[in-house]
């Protein structure tokens, strides 16, 4: 029972966390900044599957990133691109949609 | 500090080599962000806790699918190793039926032929043992290629041009029923293909001048075999090209069960290939036993023997042109003017 529940809860997150990345990074974050600011905004993601997402995000080019190695650690730092910006802008219209819907029926 | 540096590889050696580098210079500045400055080697398995098992993660950075099938070709792979088992089972079985019949021999007690046939049975159930195991594996193997080759992930549903509609269903329906092939005709083809093959490869006990020397049909005794053997032989792997393609030809026409312009054209080649052997065949000289001429001309003197082999060529080939034409026209049929007008009035 509570593992149905797990992998069913697991499920309705799974593509809203791709959102919550997107809406942090319209200023450059690296790794571990982006996980701390979704820490403090509550939402729940395995460090392991932030930073392989990220990742998958770039290659998706909905991401860019660059090597800082001016400070003593080297640092990826990545950035909503262009492409990314609009692909936000639709998901986040289509959030808003999802959740009235449901919320009415709920 | 090794600690870190073991983890780390354990995650990138997963990895493809090109990304390996860059994830593991990400991964190491992380982890150091995570850790307090003074950290202790308790801090360090705390951090990596938090990042979980390396074989995981390596998982997630590769993205590859984690199943040898997946949800896109599954529903086809069933579909087509039962088939294929279905096919290849009863296709063996008949062979070793037919030629377990064609070779029997011995008294024809009640006792040796229950004790063949239990033979036969047995030798039957191990043959379809083997030939589902092939089966399985290679099916197995092409749809595994398929799965890796990157044809999924939607491609198929996005190449297709049209939008799919209901009114498709009238139009597959008529198309079904005149275009379909009946399944008797493929196992009729199989059996048919088993046939000639056996007879073939076992003419020279069977095809022959034969000549009475007893009473009845046992003592019906062949003299000279209508072949040369080893020149029959030398013609072997041909022969067994044309029978891979007779039999694969069918299986494509079971699983697909209607004719199309691709199919059609399949059965073109396959006439000519076949028609084209056949005639390369009759008329090689050196094919025909000596003995057995020799036996036909003193007996028949006046025997048109080459008008008999170019009769029976263009008898063939007659009936493959029909073929080839038939397989065109039902593979066209839903394109004919009278559909057209029977799907618009």
């Amino acid at each position: 029972m509570s593992e149905l529940i797990f992998s069913l809860k697991t499920e309705l997150r799974r593509g809203t966390l791709t959102l919550a990345v997107l809406s942090q990074l319209q200023t450059p974050q690296y790794g571990y900044s982006l996980a701390q600011r979704l820490e403090e905004n509550n939402v729940s993601i395995d460090q392991s599957t932030l930073y392989p997402l990220l990742r998958r995000l770039e290659k998706q080019e909905l991401l860019t990133s660059e090597w800082d190695t001016t400070e003593n650690r080297p640092r990826k730092y990545y950035l909503l691109s262009e492409f990314g910006q609009e692909v936000f802008k639709q998901l986040k219209e289509e959030w808003h949609n999802t959740s009235m819907q449901l919320n009415s029926m709920l | 500090m090794n600690l870190i540096e073991t983890y780390i590889s354990e995650v990138t050696q997963r990895l493809p080599e090109k990304i390996r580098d860059d994830i593991a210079m990400e991964l190491r500045s992380t982890i150091e962000d995570m850790l307090p400055d003074q950290h202790t080697e308790k801090d360090v398995e705390e951090v990596l806790m938090k990042l979980g098992d390396p074989v995981k993660l390596a998982s997630e950075y590769n993205n590859k699918p984690r199943h040898v099938i997946g949800p896109m070709f599954y529903e086809s792979y069933i579909n087509v190793l039962i088939v294929a088992a279905i096919i290849s089972v009863v296709a063996s079985s008949l062979t070793l039926f037919v030629n377990g019949m064609i070779t029997f021999e011995g008294d024809k007690s009640l006792f040796t032929l229950m004790a063949f046939i239990g033979q036969l049975c047995l030798k039957m159930f191990l043959s379809s043992l083997t030939v589902l195991f092939q089966v399985f594996f290679w099916v197995t193997i092409v749809f595994i290629m398929l799965e890796r080759s990157g044809v999924s992930n939607g491609d198929i549903y996005t190449r297709k041009k049209k939008t799919w509609s209901p009114s498709d269903l009238y139009q597959l329906k008529k198309v079904v029923t005149k275009r379909q092939i009946p399944k008797a005709e493929v196992f009729f083809s199989l059996f048919w293909t088993a046939i000639w093959a056996i007879v073939l490869f076992n003419s020279s006990e069977m095809i022959g001048w034969y000549e009475q020397s007893g009473k009845g049909l046992e003592g019906l005794t062949l003299k000279a075999p209508l072949f040369n053997e080893e020149v029959l032989f030398s013609y072997a792997p041909f022969i067994i090209l044309l029978i891979l393609i007779e039999v694969s030809l069918a299986i494509y026409k079971f699983f697909i069960g209607r004719w199309t312009n691709l199919l059609a054209s399949l059965n073109l080649i396959y006439h000519f290939i076949s028609v084209g052997l056949l005639c390369f065949m009759l008329t090689d000289e050196t094919l025909y036993n000596k003995s057995f001429t020799e036996k036909l001309y003193d007996t028949f003197p006046d025997v048109p023997a080459f008008w008999f082999i170019s009769t029976i060529a263009t008898i063939v080939a007659v009936f493959s042109i029909i073929d080839i034409i038939s397989g065109f026209n039902k593979a066209n049929k839903s394109n004919t003017l009278i559909d057209q007008w029977m799907k618009n009035g």
